[in-house]
C-alpha cells in the first residue's frame, strides 16, 4: 500500500472513532432512554468549542481578528475532558427546557428548534466563539512531537481509539446494568415506570448527561483533529447522520450502532468522497444526503430494528439450585412421554 | 350533606382515605365530590356506569391527575398531589386500564422493574464492574422467578412482554405489582379484554392475595366477579359516590339499581 493510502485509511479510522463516540452518546439518548434528541449535534458543538477555547490561548484580536471567551492554553487532555464535561453540563438545561414536559413529536420539534437557535446564536454572537468564522488553528495533542504528518496520524488514531474504549466502557456499563434496564423501561412506557416508583425525569437526565458527555468528548476530539470549528460544521442536519447510523445499525445495540457508524458517516459520507465527482460543484454532496435520507426511510419501513437488533437479555435464576435441576427433570419427563 | 355519605358513617379510619375529591378537565367535572375509605385486608370495589369518574379517581389517588379540591391520605400521610413515583414509593402500586407493560423488555425484566428501586440502579454502579450490582440483581431475578412460578408463567419468563396476549399482559402487570410488595394495590379494570377462563384465573389469584392480607381497590365492570371479590363496594355515578355496601345491600338500594345495576 502506498503511503498516501495508509494515510487515508488511518484518517478514516480516526473519523470512525470520533463518530463512534458521538453515535454511542446518541444511542444512550435515543436508543436506550427513548429521547428524540434531535439537538444532539449541539452537544458535539459545545464540546468542540470548549476544548477549543481551553487550548487556543488568549485571542490576539489585533492580529488575527479573532474574538472568543476564556482563551487559555491548558494541557490538551484537560481541554478534551472539559469538552466532554461541557456536553454533560449542557444536558441539564436541555433536559429542563425540551424534555421535561414535552413528549413524542413535540419533544422532537423542540429539540430541532433548539439546535437551530443555538447555531444561529453562536453564528451571530461574534464575542463568544468568533461568530460565523469560528475557531481555527487549535493546537493538536502531542503537537510538539517531532514526527511526520503520516506518523502523526497513527498517534491520533491511538488517542481516538482510547476515547472509543472509554465510551464503550461508559455505554456498555450502562447498557448491561440495572440502570440500562430502567432506561429501556423509560423508553417503553414512562407511565408504567413512574407507577413503579422510578422518577422518569431523573432517569432521563442521567441518560442525557451520560450521552451528552460522549457527545462533548467527540466534539473535543474532532476539533483537535481538524483544528477548526465553526457554525457550518454543526448544522442541525448533521444530527441525522448519527440517527441514520443508529437506525441502520440497530438502536440499543452497541455493536449494531458501531456497524452503523462504519456504514453511514464513514461509508457513505467519507469513502464516497473518493468517487469521481459529477454535475455542478456540490451536487455530489447533495446526493449523499439523498442517499442517507432514502436509506433511513428504507430501514424504518423494512427493518426498523436495524442490521443488528437490540439483544434480548435472557435471565435465569442463578443461586436457585432447585430450578436448575428442574429443567433436566422436565426434559426427561417429556422424553419418557414420547 | 357531605357527612351523610355512608362511607363517613361506617368507617373512622382506613389505609386509604379519599375525602371530597374533585377534578375537572376543561370544564367537564369528571369527579365532583368523592369520599371513601379502604380498610386494610379488604378488596374494595369501585363500580359505576361509564363516565362515572372511576378511572379519574384512580388517577387522582395515584398522582397521575391533580385534584382541584379534596385530600388523599395513605397509610397515615397526606399524599394529595404527590407525583406518581412518590406515591408508588410509599407502597401504593397501581395497574392501568389498558395493559401497560414494557413491550421490548422480557417478562422477567418487567418483573424486575417492579422491585423497589435500589442502589444497583445507580449510574456509579453501572460504570463499575458487574460485581457491583450482580448479587442484588441475582436476588431479584430469583424472586421474580418465584412470583412467575406461583402464577404458572415461568415458561414465558424470557419472552418479550409485547409478544404476549392481552390477558397475559394483565398477569405480567399483576406479577410486576407483586414484586413491589405493595401495601395497597389499585387495579383499574384488571379483567378488561381478558377471556373468561383467564379472568377466572386472575380472580383466583386476587382472592389468594386478599386471603394473605393484601389490600386492594379495584375498578371493574364484570359484576359477577365484583360480587365474588369485593366487599365493600363503592358505587359512583356522575362523579359522585352514590352508595356503599356489600353487593346484597346495593341490590336492595333502589337508587343504585336505577343508576347502574338496572337490568
Amino acid at each position: 500500500m502506498s503511503q498516501s493510502t495508509v494515510y487515508y485509511l488511518s484518517g478514516l479510522g480516526i473519523l470512525f472513532f470520533i463518530n463512534l463516540v458521538a453515535v454511542w452518546g446518541l444511542d444512550l439518548h435515543f436508543g436506550f432512554a427513548g429521547v428524540n434528541s434531535f439537538a444532539f449535534i449541539v452537544f458535539q458543538a459545545v464540546g468542540a468549542y470548549i476544548t477549543g477555547v481551553f487550548s487556543l490561548g488568549r485571542a490576539n484580536t489585533p492580529v488575527t481578528f479573532e474574538t472568543y471567551i476564556l482563551g487559555v492554553h491548558w494541557p490538551w487532555p484537560l481541554a478534551l475532558l472539559l469538552g466532554g464535561i461541557a456536553g454533560a453540563v449542557l444536558a441539564v438545561p436541555v433536559g429542563w427546557i425540551a424534555v421535561r414536559r414535552l413528549r413524542g413529536d413535540y419533544q422532537a420539534m423542540a429539540m430541532l428548534v433548539l439546535a437551530l437557535i443555538a447555531n444561529s446564536l453562536i453564528a451571530a454572537e461574534t464575542g463568544w466563539f468568533n461568530g460565523a468564522t469560528g475557531l481555527e488553528s487549535v493546537p493538536q495533542p502531542f503537537g510538539n512531537l517531532n514526527v511526520s504528518l503520516y506518523d502523526y496520524h497513527w498517534v491520533f488514531l491511538a488517542l481516538a481509539a482510547i476515547c472509543g474504549v472509554v465510551s464503550w466502557w461508559i455505554a456498555r456499563g450502562i447498557a448491561r446494568s440495572p440502570l440500562g434496564r430502567s432506561l429501556r423501561a423509560l423508553r417503553e412506557s414512562e407511565s408504567a415506570l413512574a407507577a413503579l416508583g422510578r422518577d422518569p425525569n431523573r432517569l432521563r437526565t442521567i441518560a442525557l448527561v451520560a450521552g451528552g458527555f460522549l457527545g462533548g468528548l467527540s466534539g473535543g476530539l474532532l476539533i483537535q483533529y481538524v483544528q477548526a470549528w465553526g457554525p457550518a460544521s454543526w448544522l442541525y442536519a448533521e444530527t441525522f447522520l448519527f440517527f441514520t447510523a443508529i437506525i441502520i445499525g440497530g438502536r440499543g445495540n452497541l455493536l449494531g450502532t458501531a456497524l452503523g457508524t462504519l456504514l453511514v458517516p464513514i461509508g457513505i459520507v467519507e469513502v464516497t468522497r473518493e468517487l469521481p465527482q459529477f454535475g455542478y460543484p456540490g451536487e455530489f454532496a447533495d446526493f449523499q444526503w439523498v442517499a442517507i435520507g432514502a436509506l433511513m426511510l428504507v430501514f424504518l419501513w423494512f427493518r426498523p430494528h436495524g442490521l443488528i437488533p437490540e439483544r434480548k437479555r435472557v435471565l435465569r435464576p442463578r443461586d436457585d439450585g432447585a430450578s436448575g435441576q428442574e429443567a433436566p427433570a422436565r426434559a426427561l419427563a417429556r422424553g419418557s412421554q414420547r | 350533606m357531605k357527612l351523610e355519605t355512608p362511607a363517613r358513617r361506617r368507617a373512622t379510619t382506613g389505609l386509604l382515605e379519599a375525602s371530597s375529591l374533585a377534578c375537572s378537565f376543561g370544564g367537564v367535572r369528571a369527579v365532583v365530590d368523592v369520599s371513601f375509605f379502604v380498610q386494610p385486608g379488604t378488596i374494595t370495589g369501585l363500580i359505576g356506569p361509564n363516565g362515572a369518574g372511576k378511572s379519574t379517581v384512580i388517577d387522582l389517588i395515584s398522582g397521575r391527575a391533580r385534584p382541584s379540591a379534596g385530600r388523599v391520605r395513605f397509610d397515615g400521610e397526606d399524599i394529595t398531589a404527590s407525583k406518581p413515583h412518590e406515591v408508588a414509593r410509599r407502597g401504593l402500586i397501581r395497574t392501568f386500564q389498558k395493559a401497560n407493560v414494557f413491550n421490548r423488555l422480557t417478562v422477567v425484566e418487567n418483573l424486575l422493574m417492579g422491585a423497589p428501586e435500589w442502589e444497583g440502579e445507580r449510574l456509579s454502579r453501572a460504570l463499575g464492574p458487574r460485581a457491583w450490582w450482580r448479587r442484588g440483581e441475582d436476588e431479584r431475578v430469583s424472586r421474580a422467578f418465584e412470583v412467575m412460578r406461583r402464577f404458572e408463567l415461568e415458561h414465558l419468563a424470557n419472552h418479550y412482554a409485547g409478544s404476549l396476549s392481552g390477558g397475559q399482559k394483565r398477569l405480567v402487570e399483576l406479577m410486576r405489582a407483586m414484586m413491589a410488595g405493595p401495601k395497597l394495590l389499585l387495579l383499574d379494570e384488571p379483567m378488561a379484554g381478558v377471556n373468561p377462563t383467564l379472568a377466572l384465573s386472575i380472580c383466583e389469584r386476587l382472592e389468594e392475595l386478599r386471603d394473605e392480607g393484601m389490600t386492594m381497590l379495584m375498578v371493574e365492570h364484570e359484576l359477577r366477579l365484583v360480587e365474588r371479590l369485593c366487599d365493600p363496594i363503592v358505587v359512583m355515578a356522575h362523579g359522585s359516590v352514590l352508595a356503599e355496601g356489600s353487593m346484597a345491600e346495593l341490590q336492595a338500594n333502589e337508587q343504585v339499581v336505577d343508576a347502574y345495576l338496572g337490568d
